[in-house]
Order: C-alpha cells, then structure tokens, then sequence
C-alpha cells in the first residue's frame, strides 16, 4: 500500500523537481504555498503530467515516461478533494454523492450496479457523515463543513486506491476545523485507505499526519515523522515553516 | 419565421459543438477556424451571401458536385434561405458558447475525471448544465439574428413570393413597390413577434438564474 513517485516538470518558469514514497497511512505534503504541492496531487490524478518521471500508487503504475505509460485520470481510481471542494452546483448532495459512483449511474453506460443499489450506498454515506436532512439541499444552501463532508462522501463512495485532500480545512471557521480534522481522521479508518494531505499548517500536521514530506520551491527539503521533523529539523527553513524555531 | 426555426435548430447543436471544441481543445489552425467562421458576423451579409453563392451555386464548390448528382440546386429555394440564416447566425451561438464553456470552472471537470467519468459524460453532465445560461443566451441571440436575416438570404435565396420570401425580404418588396399598408402590417407583426420573444428569453433566463 502506499505511493512512491520521481517527478519532473517545468512550467512558466515554475521547476518541481521532487521523489519520494509513502506508505499507506496519512501522509501529509507540508509546505508554502505555491511550493509544488498541489501540482503533485494533478500529477498523481493525472490532470497533469509531468515531463519526466514515475507515479506509482498500491502497486499499479499510472505513468512512466520512459515506458510511455500515462493511464486516464478516469481509470486512475484516485479520490480527491479539491481546495474548494469543486461540488456541482446544479447536482443536490444526494446527487453529488451519487455522481461518484461513476460505475452503475444511470447515465453511464457501463453495467455495474442497480439504481437501487445506488440509492442505497448514497444513504449509507450520507449516514455515515451525518448529512441527513440536507440530502435535497444544493451545494450553496449548505454550510463549509457540510460541503468538506459531501466532496469527501463522493470521493469516498466508490472505494479509492488513495484519497487525496487539497488544503481541506482553509475554506473553514476555526471552531469547524477541530470537528473536520476528526471527520477525516474517522474516514480514514473506516475506508482504509492512504491519504494524502496537502497542507500549509502544521498544526494539521502534528493532529493527523503519519508520515511528513517538507516542500519547498518544487524540492523536497525533508521527510520523515512528525516527530523527527519537530526534533531534528533539517534548517532554519522547516524551523520556520512549522514555527519550532 | 419557419426558416428561422428550422436555421435555430441547426444553430444551437453546430455552434455549442464548435464553441466547445474552441473552448476546450488546443488544435492547430483553432485561432484559423475561428476567425473564418465567424467572418459572417461581421462581413456585409451581401458579402457572404456572395460566397455562398459561390460555393452552392450550379457551378460551385459544394453546389455543382450536389447537381451533377441529384439535379437539385439549392439556390432559390426554402432551403437556400434556411442555410443563409444558419451561417450568419452560426457565430452568435458558437462566440457566446465559447466564452460560456470557457468560463466554467476548470475544478467541476476535472472533479468529473478524478470521479471515474467520461469526457462525454461530462460534458452533458457537468460542463452543459453549468454553462446553460450562456449557451441560452448565445441560442436566443442565434435566433433573433436567423430572423432578422435578409442580405445573405436575398443573395441565395431570391425574392420569390410564396416560396423564399421571408418576413424582411416581403417588407423590402411592400416598400419597393409601394404597397405601404401591407408593408405597415407586417413590420408592426413582425417587431411584436420578436419583441415579444426577447421578453419571454429575458424571463426564461432570469428564471434559471
């Protein structure tokens, strides 16, 4: 279980350069902002590909330059949380749970499950999340941490090889941050599945990362456990960065 | 009115597929394609109806191969004046479609992909819906110019009573040939007509809002 990848790409002048691996707990992608991040998670979804390099994920190769393999973002399996949880807004949170089963909505074409069985799992993560009661609602009548909950049921529902999550709490409140940290903590066990956190906060660090990858300027500075990196930080940079210092 | 109709229904399908395909593929020769079609819009309908002629005439391009196998000719007939309307008409629909396609956000499709679907449903799914007010307004525009359509029309079409001359093309004969209360008549109908349904495009739209 687990990630390992060698990334390189240039664009507008922007250079992210960077390898790693991680393994099948919560890893957390730590650093400032516009320091390679989030284009790490496009090029693991494959929104993006790099110029060179290769991304593996639970054993199965989603692109290698050298090989010439690049498989679709569809057929990638990955769950990700977009930084602003890029709900449809013209689709209910019922709708937008269900629109994550890609396999077995009626508008696919592809045989897979029935509309009941749909409905059925639909409920069960709305369940799950504690949406009951809003399942009619669109997005915009909703609240930030309902909404954190709808994106991560929908990408929750059709078991991912990985979840990823894009900055999932700088769209809320303070108070509400506490309560999504454990949403997702929660989530995690109960989908067994990697996570990938991406993140300017340590905070968020040390409350849910396993495993911690230090970013800075498309160049890994430092990986290794929140511990190791609160005792032995590699530079004045990560001293800053996580505030130890 | 009826080629006007029949021009929209052409319009609205042909031009969200171009828009969408300008909007969202980067092709060679794209900034090429969209210049040329949307000349009409700002030739003189004189102008493109000439190369419309041109290319449908008994000897054109398109137009002689069609003759030489059918013995039909497109010119001076209702269809003449449908394929008029539908290319000058053609560039409001795929100009406003493009900017609506271009407008929505990039996250929902990619949201869409890392999901498991398919660019096709997608599109239908995802982009479609949320451009849907501009690619209504890009149809009502498409239309009301398809119904205002007179000089390309005139070029291919012909004057012909009873046949090719639309609602324009009968007042510009009324007033050519003096008959004032006919002329009167139809011009208060037809700007009723389209006055009318601007109103009912303005309300519909502010309905989806």
């Amino acid at each position: 279980m687990g990630v390992s990848l060698s990334l390189k790409k240039e664009i507008n002048g922007f250079e992210l350069d960077v390898e790693w691996a991680a393994g099948g707990g919560l890893t957390a992608l730590f650093g400032f902002s516009g320091s390679g991040k989030t284009m790490t998670l496009q090029m693991i979804a494959g929104l993006m590909d790099p110029d060179q390099g290769r991304i593996e994920v639970n054993g199965r190769l989603f692109f290698d330059s050298r090989s010439g393999v690049s498989v679709k973002t569809r057929h990638r399996r990955v769950g990700y949380v977009f930084q602003d949880y890029a709900l449809i807004p013209h689709m209910t949170v019922e709708q937008n749970i269900g629109f994550g089963l890609a396999r077995g909505s009626r508008y696919t074409w592809s045989s897979g499950m029935s509309s009941s069985d749909v409905r059925e799992r639909v409920s069960e993560l709305i369940d799950q999340f504690s949406l009951s009661g809003i399942e009619k609602s669109y997005p915009r009548e909703i609240s930030g941490g309902q909404r954190q909950r709808v994106a991560l049921a929908r990408a929750l529902i059709g078991h991912p090889e990985m979840l990823m999550l894009d900055e999932p709490f700088s769209a809320l409140d303070l108070p509400v941050r506490r309560q999504a940290q454990a949403v997702i903590a929660e989530a995690r066990e109960a989908f067994d599945v990697p996570v990938i956190l991406v993140t300017h906060d340590f905070s968020e660090v040390r409350n849910l990362a396993d495993e911690v990858i230090v970013y800075s300027a498309g160049r890994v500075v430092q990986t290794g456990t929140v511990e190791n990196i609160v005792e032995d930080p590699a530079g004045e940079l990560i001293k800053s960065l996580t505030g130890i210092g | 009115m009826q080629v006007a109709v029949i021009a929209t229904c052409i319009v609205v399908p042909v031009g969200t597929t171009l828009g969408y395909l300008l909007a969202r593929k980067a092709f060679r020769g794209r900034d090429l394609a969209d210049t040329v079609l949307t000349l009409p819009l700002v030739l003189p309908p004189t102008v493109t109806g000439y190369y419309l002629v041109i290319l449908f005439g008994r000897n054109g391009a398109i137009g002689g191969p069609i003759h030489d196998l059918t013995g039909w000719n497109v010119m001076f007939t209702w269809q003449a004046a449908v394929l008029a309307s539908f290319v000058v008409s053609m560039p409001f629909m795929m100009k406003t479609a493009r900017a609506a396609f271009e407008s929505v956000d990039h996250r929902l499709i990619d949201a869409s992909y890392t999901l498991g679907h398919s660019e096709l449903i997608t599109v239908f799914r995802v982009t479609i819906p949320t451009a849907r007010k501009g690619l209504l307004a890009g149809a009502s525009l498409a239309f009301a110019r398809a119904l205002g359509e007179f000089g390309a029309t005139l070029m291919l079409a012909g004057n012909i009573p009873g046949r090719t001359n639309t609602a324009p093309l009968a007042i510009y004969s009324y007033a050519a040939s003096g008959d004032w209360s006919s002329a009167n008549g139809l011009v208060l109908l037809f700007t009723m007509a389209s006055g009318l349904f601007l109103y009912a495009a303005t309300k519909f739209r502010g309905r989806l809002v």
